[in-house]
């Protein structure tokens, strides 16, 4: 999976606003309003990969154990549902 | 007003808003006004509740998607030019968010190109072209400094000359000049991957404060500008040519007593501040940072009175000349004294 459109993230304030541009941003309308850490998954979605591969990018990254990251991981993926290709 | 400048002051220098900054109603509409919401955005973001936390995202969304139209249309721009041979040099916009700590947050308007007499009909074609505008005659017209076309939503302005200094009232050989300084520069930013010419540090500092008084005497002018002005002074302009220019020019006396915005309001420090006269700047703390602030962003504020507008007024009337000159002297006299009777006596002499 991956982002399907080019995605800037803006911060603002505590959080980032995620913005579609370029030829297509229709394809991804609307704003997304991210916290530090899904916008880092949503970063890591600009190069294809799957669920377990990001996973295991978040472990190398973060001091966390794989039982923590996944349900947090699922909770993102699922937020970003309309701006992922599967 | 102080929580306004406050806020300002956050977003430029770093830092947390001081405890007891108020963002109330009027402190949004100053923002607005001024056009300075987007610098802010990140600075109250923590602070605002729900509804308006909602109007700032979507108002940080539509600048980020504007500002990546006009580079987009920067960049091919400039690329296309370069490619017959043509130098374009950005002024204002796009050049000056590249100083902004958050590029995307400063106000996005439309793209500005000095390109020179010389070229300028070649690059219209260039530029109608990739605007998909049906060929046209370009003939660079005494009353005006650019010709213009828009490409979607973007506009674009291409000048011929650098300033309008009949607006401006300073000697007409400004334009010569800043042809000299614009086509010499070497000073770039890069957009789009694409290395795009913008005015070398000093004359940029004089060029963005020459628009800024521009606005101030002919339709209002926001802390934008007075944001945009320091920005350029944060680049470290050479002092002594500086002063050399501004006195050519006579436009030292406003400088110095504009400065007293950009370091009281805005926050530079005195000593970072290039030409820097405590004297002068005082005079900008009463009648001058009214006006500002009551006029806004090209005269969006709604608390401004008809004076501020005379001018523009008396172009729409097409008021007689010399109503029109006793008129603006009487403001000029308000503002900056001295340079108001030197102008007249300079007038009258010529």
């Amino acid at each position: 999976m991956k982002l399907k459109c080019d995605i800037v993230f803006q911060k603002v304030g505590a959080n980032y606003v995620a913005v579609a541009v370029g030829d297509d941003s229709a394809r991804c309308p609307g704003v997304i309003v991210l916290n530090d850490s899904a916008r880092d998954i949503a970063e890591r979605l600009r190069t294809e990969k799957s669920r377990d591969v990001l996973i295991a990018e978040l472990l190398d990254d973060y001091d966390a154990t794989a039982e923590e990251i996944a349900p947090y991981v699922d909770e993102t993926l699922e937020y970003l549902k309309d701006i992922i290709d599967e | 007003m102080n929580s306004f400048f406050q806020i300002l002051r956050t977003a430029l220098w770093g830092g947390s808003l001081p405890d007891g900054t108020r963002i109330d109603a009027e402190t949004m509409r100053l923002l607005e006004s001024h056009s300075v919401l987007g610098m802010a955005a990140d600075v109250i973001a923590d602070k605002l509740d729900d509804e308006h936390l909602n109007d700032i995202y979507s108002y940080m969304a539509s600048s980020v998607r504007n500002h990546h139209l006009l580079n987009g249309v920067v960049a091919d721009i400039v690329g296309r030019l370069a490619a017959a041979g043509i130098k374009a040099v950005l002024l204002k916009g796009q050049g000056l968010a590249a100083l902004y700590p958050l590029p995307n947050t400063r106000h996005a308007g439309d793209v500005d190109l000095y390109v020179g007499k010389e070229n300028y009909c070649e690059a219209m074609r260039i530029i109608d072209d990739y605007c998909g505008i049906p060929a046209r005659e370009h003939r660079m017209e005494e009353n005006n400094i650019h010709g213009s076309a828009d490409k979607g939503c973007v506009h674009i302005e291409v000048h011929y000359l650098a300033a309008d200094t009949a607006m401006l009232d300073i000697k007409c050989d400004y334009n010569a000049f800043a042809e000299s300084r614009l086509l010499a520069t070497a000073d770039t930013v890069t957009i789009n991957g694409v290395s795009v010419y913008v005015p070398d540090a000093t004359f940029n500092a004089i060029y963005v404060f020459e628009h800024l008084l521009k606005h101030l005497r002919y339709e209002g002018v926001g802390i934008r500008q007075f944001v945009d002005w320091l920005l350029t002074l944060r680049q470290q302009p050479d002092a002594d040519e500086l002063e050399r220019i501004l006195r050519r020019f006579h436009l030292l006396n406003a400088w110095q007593v504009l400065g007293g915005i950009v370091v009281w309001q805005l926050g530079m420090p005195k000593e970072q501040f290039p030409l820097w006269n405590e004297r002068k700047a005082r005079h900008s703390q009463g009648r001058h940072l009214r006006y500002v602030i009551d006029a806004g962003n090209l005269g969006r504020g709604t608390a401004a009175s008809k004076g501020y507008y005379y001018m523009q007024h008396s172009f729409r009337r097409q008021l007689l000349a010399a109503r029109y000159y006793l008129r603006q002297f009487v403001f000029d006299y308000q503002l900056f004294p001295h340079d108001a009777v030197k102008r007249m006596i300079r007038r009258v002499i010529n």
